[in-house]
């Protein structure tokens, strides 16, 4: 059934149809997410920590992809398929975002009985994410589901979202109390950002499909703010990086600031529809790029020398 | 010691799999779910909804809900239901799943246009 109201999207996803926001919320903070967990991945393969990050990064961006579908397609078949990944993919962020602190903490892998848990709480949302449990019908006027969608179901996969919040505190403030000063603060930085990303996160996107769905608000627009949550996490995990060296890739701190740069100035081609503001962004992005380049290669010049 | 090491990699996969093949048959296959959507109504004929065409409700329209199973409404309509007549009725192969909503003060619907109760409709 095709929703009669709404534009045929144009390449996957773009459509006049949504708010001007929509694209600025989930394009670049997807982009960032998924280089940062690539980046630290292919720096250092083997191991499983940089593994867990690429794992919980890509999760977040395939949420993200799908909901810009959900945006913009306009048919109940393929939206009412891809409606209930979003359930599934959240309680597998809760759940691996866990298993990530505990090896970021333990530096080895859970126990089986730990892993049996993990196992225990995802898998009724496996099993009841395509039946009625969790969504009965679409709304071919409004172009969504909302008003089908089970509460049952949706209170159980934000109720993982909170246990993995408690979980990662217990973790962090019990193995921060024994830690030695230096590792104290990566357990602060790293304990901040994750937290703060699963906060607004779970928070956020609950609300909005939650108000949207008993007719408070007339669609979960509100949910692009809980998006932000990442990027936070993502600069944390840079520090993380360059300072303190967590992931076992040598990057200093001057690239990262510098892809960081280059990053946000490219978001705001997602928002801007003005010719003029079209060149000043490119002529910007390409002047930083530039000055970035010569950045890079001079401090790599004094850290050879200094080797040397 | 590799189901142990792998534990949650030989049982999630399988399990996501089954999720999205099951959900794959139900939505797009075998359309197993029902649909709602707004009708045009008259409200000299019928206790009509009001909608807002308009952020700022400076237009209005007249409309009732039909919900309907959407097999039942791919074979009577096909994937486009703006000019079908059949989306806009039940017809006898709908059975008792379709089901046409009048606006009703008595149910808590706020607004209802040019209101009649049930029984003179």
């Amino acid at each position: 059934m095709i929703c009669y109201l709404f534009h045929e999207p144009s390449y996957l996803f773009f459509t006049p149809d949504v708010p001007e926001l929509l694209y600025y919320s989930h394009i670049p903070v997807a982009i960032l997410s998924l280089f940062v967990g690539l980046f630290i991945f292919f720096n250092a393969r083997k191991i499983l920590l940089n593994k867990l990050l690429l794992f919980i990064s890509f999760l977040f961006s395939s949420w993200i992809f799908l909901n810009l579908i959900a945006w913009t397609n306009i048919h109940s078949d393929y939206l009412l398929f891809i409606w209930p990944f979003f359930g599934v993919i959240s309680a597998f962020i809760s759940i691996f975002s866990i298993y990530f602190i505990y090896v970021f903490l333990e530096e080895k892998e859970p126990s089986l009985k730990i892993k049996v848990s993990f196992f225990i709480l995802l898998a009724p949302v496996l099993i009841f994410a395509p039946t009625n449990l969790n969504l009965s019908g679409f709304n071919l006027t409004n172009c969504d589901a909302f008003g089908f969608e089970g509460l049952l179901f949706k209170f159980y996969y934000i109720l993982i979202g909170i246990i993995g919040m408690v979980w990662i505190a217990f973790l962090l403030f019990t193995h921060y109390r024994n830690a030695k000063t230096d590792f104290k603060k990566q357990i602060l930085l790293m304990g901040v950002g994750m937290e703060s990303f699963l906060f607004f996160f779970f928070t956020i996107t609950f609300l909005a499909s939650y108000l949207a769905g008993i007719g408070f608000f007339k669609d979960s627009r509100m949910e692009m703010y809980g998006l932000f949550g990442m990027a936070v996490f993502m600069v944390f995990i840079a520090i993380l990086m360059t300072k303190f060296k967590t992931f076992s890739v040598g990057l200093i701190a001057s690239n990262g600031l510098v892809i960081a740069l280059i990053v946000l100035i490219s978001s705001q081609y997602t928002f801007i529809s003005s010719k003029v503001g079209i060149t000043l962004t490119s002529i910007t992005l390409v002047l930083t790029s530039l000055t970035g380049i010569v950045l890079i290669r001079s401090e790599k010049r004094s850290l050879q020398r200094k080797a040397n | 010691m590799k189901f142990k090491e792998h534990f949650l990699l030989y049982t999630l996969i399988p399990l996501s799999i089954l999720f999205v093949a099951a959900s794959y048959v139900r939505f797009i296959v075998t359309y197993d779910y029902m649909v709602t959507y707004e009708a045009d109504c008259n409200p000299d004929e019928q206790s009509c909804f009001i909608g807002c065409l308009d952020d700022e409700c400076t237009e209005e329209y007249y409309y009732y809900n039909i919900t309907k199973e959407a097999s039942n409404l791919n074979k009577q309509c096909g994937k486009d239901i703006t000019d079908c007549e059949n989306a806009y009725i039940c017809l006898e192969d709908d059975q008792d799943s379709c089901v046409i909503t009048y606006c009703q003060p008595e149910l808590g619907d706020l607004e209802c246009a040019h209101y009649k109760s049930l029984d003179t409709i």
